[in-house]
């Protein structure tokens, strides 16, 4: 501060000019980012031709999830009718969609919340 | 009894296979033709988001090409295979990363029949079929493919 304020007229005649950049600029645009892009969940819904072991297959490839992770998702589906096995932007969710209609899982995302 | 093992050169061997196992791959690619009939386009093209219209009718201009690109790629690939079927030993020897391919093509080819015959749960339960029946028929098809995509399924489940 002390050097700042020591290093010359130019500088000083700049730095009023920092405050006419808005102040809540990057906050505005984080609380505008926020509301257009909620998180989206990926649900997998039951179905009855799809092999519960293949089923559990495409969860461990598609997520990445261990096996146990993937088969409590895959009973979830089993019993309850559907799962939601990622939350999260919509782009990846998209793109998760994407390989579960590829490997003929009934899946849909949907909005969070 | 089926079996999935690994041989030299990235290949798999799968033994076990019977003429009934035989005949229901052998039928699996005229199953696919039929991969755009009634309901079977609806189940292998579904909504990806249901509750957006908008999104969901973008979605299908931008992924059903896709997809479509992804299920007939697959089933060539096991088309291209299926004439390796020795059916003296009982088995066919393919190059292992066809695998996926071929639990694709399997997978869509019940999917298909299920559709096109409106096999329920109640059916897959049942312990009898109807031999001259159309609709069981194509349920016992769909089990017999069943009991393949599960072995190759175990197969790769016990190498992840």
């Amino acid at each position: 501060m002390t050097r700042a304020r020591g290093a010359g007229p130019a500088v000083v005649a700049r730095a009023p000019a920092a405050p006419t950049l808005p102040a809540v600029a990057p906050k505005a645009e984080t609380q505008e980012r926020t509301a257009v892009s909620p998180p989206w969940n990926v649900i997998v819904h039951n179905d009855p031709v799809n092999l519960m072991s293949y089923v559990t297959l495409v969860f461990q490839r598609v997520f990445g999830y261990a096996r146990d992770r993937a088969e409590r998702h895959m009973w979830e589906v089993h019993t309850q009718g559907s799962s939601i096995l990622w939350t999260g932007e919509y782009e990846r969710a998209e793109g998760y969609l994407r390989e579960l209609h590829a490997s003929q899982l009934l899946a849909t995302i949907e909005r969070a919340g | 009894m089926l079996q999935v093992s690994a041989l030299d050169g990235g290949r798999l061997r799968l033994g076990g296979i019977d003429e009934v196992i035989a005949h229901c791959l052998r039928h699996v690619p005229a199953i696919l033709e039929r991969r755009d009939s009634g309901t079977a386009r609806g189940r292998l093209y579904p909504d990806g988001m249901p509750s957006d219209p908008r999104r969901n009718d973008e979605w299908h201009r931008l992924m059903d090409d896709e997809l479509r690109h992804l299920f007939e790629s697959a089933a060539e690939t096991f088309q291209r295979d299926l004439p390796l079927l020795d059916l003296e030993h009982g088995e066919i020897v393919f190059p292992a990363h066809h695998a996926r391919a071929w639990m694709s093509a399997i997978n869509q080819a019940r999917i298909v029949l299920t559709e096109l015959h409106g096999l329920t749960q109640h059916d897959f339960e049942r312990d009898e079929i109807d031999v001259d029946s159309p609709h069981d028929g194509a349920l016992a098809i769909v089990q017999v493919l069943a009991y393949v995509l599960q072995t190759l399924v175990e197969a790769e489940l016990g190498e992840a």
